[in-house]
């Protein structure tokens, strides 16, 4: 099964004790990136590290500050954002309802299953100097990646939700007299939707990498054309600063969809059907 | 009225030399009048659920024909409502979304389906619980519920499938009482399964007796007790007539729920030995 299962047992907020546990959770969570910074900046100042290939947390943030303040970096994050936004949205917009058609329709899935198999198991990638022969290095190369990167797992967690619908709801509706719209609409639909969201979370961290790799070749700005050009002047700074605002970029996306997820589901809580 | 005329029924599972029938349902003619509560009784397996489905419009005979008011059943109807063992309500959908299902689906106008809905949880006392999902309630409450959704459609037909099986029995007597409130004042035709005597006598007008596997009606009794039932029904229960109902039944249904006890034994052999060939 490829559905998270870890918004399990987030229930009972309202008793003073799981609050005063949370909270334990983060201030633990927090001394621990505290004291690794802290042993890193550490490390770094004392010099175990030859500073040509390794950098320290303070010179880090202050770059990362002096790029915001500066504007240098907005460029890049509005070029990365773009390619990663339309890449993403078009996954889920291709993605969703060839997942729904293959998860109700058997002939679909025979036909086009082997294809989807073989590119999910493929690192697809690879396919980029392909792109950039039909499309150049310009906007749709790169998109066009990113979609390889993240439609496939947003298809198969799709079709994976229509699966594991109960039948006996798709029959209490039909006995209702509901078509087959309505049954996709009514029934299907939000029933798939846990795994449909576990999918598009699934589909960050792809989208995020496709947008690194079409960078490095295939661009003259984003983040990942910033640290490719960082590595070439052995700025280990600028990679880690590159580095890090992808990684909080995964966290705060994956951040947001868990509370899409608690504001489409608030049924998920305690059920029990 | 529904007519039910030489109606047969085999499942066919498999393919090739593995394939398996298995006969459910032989030769079944029965004709159901309007404004009746004719209870299906017998022993696991004999058919009856499936014959209900088969009212409903979900399964058809192998064998056989089924009209409802002179017109063959081709699928579900909106006046055919069933209620299930299992509830089968939506679980993202609370409590009054759940009952205005049908209405909706049905493209009952929004203000028309919401009102509806409201007043028909009222009627099963759940009229507080509009906004609760189906997790946060006990099983006694989803029935509820279940029936509140079939009755908001006002079915001229009710097939219930069991519908308080999965009830423990003090709240399956509860919900005895409280569904022949519900019916007793409507002029639904009403058809429910059940595997209990007691429970058959005191719902139905006519009780169905169906053999051991492949189902047969054995018997048709005409339960004479007066409606309404309601308000009396410790003393019903308690009563001679009840018992000589209960002892009549009890005698045409003993060697058949025998007969269903080696059934589902031989029927797991053979799963067994299917399992074991399968290796």
């Amino acid at each position: 099964m490829v559905r998270d299962a870890s918004h399990i047992g987030k229930s009972s907020d309202l008793n003073l004790k799981a609050i005063a546990l949370r909270h334990k959770k983060t201030l633990t969570r927090t001394l621990a990136i505290a004291l690794f910074l802290l042993v890193w900046e550490g490390a770094y100042r004392l010099g175990a590290a030859n500073p040509l290939f390794f950098s320290g947390p303070s010179l880090i943030i202050e770059g990362l500050i002096k790029g915001f303040v500066s504007g240098s970096i907005w460029p890049h994050l509005a070029a990365s954002g773009e390619v990663a936004l339309l890449g993403y949205i078009l996954s889920l917009l291709i993605g969703i309802p060839i997942g729904l058609l293959i998860g109700r329709s058997p002939m679909a899935r025979d036909v086009l299953e082997p294809f989807i198999m073989a590119f999910y198991s493929a690192p697809t990638a690879a396919f980029l100097p392909l792109l950039i022969i039909w499309f150049g290095i310009g906007l749709g190369s790169k998109v066009i990646l990113v979609v390889t990167g993240g439609i496939f797992v947003i298809i198969i967690n799709t079709q994976a939700g229509v699966a594991n619908v109960d039948r006996r709801l798709i029959e209490i509706a039909r006995s209702f007299m509901a078509g087959e719209l309505t049954i996709l609409r009514t029934v299907i639909l939000p029933s798939a939707l846990p795994f449909i969201l576990a999918g598009m979370r699934l589909a960050i961290g792809r989208v995020l990498i496709m947008v690194v790799v079409a960078e490095l070749f295939a661009s003259n700005a984003g983040v990942g054309y910033l640290i490719f050009q960082a590595g070439a002047m052995y700025d280990t700074t600028s990679i880690f600063i590159g580095v890090i605002i992808l990684s909080l970029t995964g966290v705060a996306a994956n951040s947001a969809l868990r509370a899409l997820e608690r504001r489409l589901m608030p049924w998920a809580d305690g059920n029990s059907q | 009225m529904i007519d039910i005329s030489h109606v047969s029924h085999e499942f066919v599972a498999g393919q090739g030399r593995r394939r398996s029938r298995l006969k459910v349902l032989d030769d079944v003619s029965l004709r159901i009048e309007n404004n009746r509560f004719v209870a299906f009784l017998g022993p696991s397996g004999c058919g009856k659920t499936t014959l209900l489905r088969m009212l409903s419009g979900l399964e058809f005979p192998s064998q056989g024909t089924i009209t409802v008011d002179g017109t063959p059943v081709k699928g579900p109807a909106a006046d055919r409502v069933m209620v299930f063992q299992e509830f089968n309500l939506f679980p993202w959908r609370r409590a009054l979304r759940n009952v205005q299902y049908p209405l909706e689906v049905q493209g009952a106008g929004r203000s028309n389906y919401v009102a509806n809905a409201s007043s028909a949880l009222r009627s099963v006392g759940l009229g507080a619980f509009e906004q609760f999902f189906p997790g946060q309630m006990s099983g006694g409450m989803k029935q509820r519920v279940g029936i509140a959704r079939a009755l908001s459609v006002n079915p001229a037909y009710l097939l219930m499938d069991e519908p308080f099986g999965a009830l423990d029995p003090l709240i399956r007597e509860v919900m005895q009482v409280e569904l022949l409130k519900l019916v007793e004042q409507s002029n639904s035709t009403i058809v429910f399964v059940t595997h209990s005597v007691d429970e058959a006598i005191f719902l139905a007008d006519k009780i169905v007796v169906f053999s051991a596997r492949p189902g047969r009606i054995i018997d048709e009794i005409e339960v004479s007790f007066r409606r309404p039932r309601w308000k009396d029904d410790e003393a019903l229960k308690q009563s001679a007539e009840f018992r000589q109902y209960r002892n009549d039944i009890w005698r045409l249904l003993k060697n058949e729920v025998q007969q269903a006890i080696l059934q589902d034994f031989s029927t797991k052999q053979e799963l067994l030995q299917g399992a074991k060939t399968d290796q």
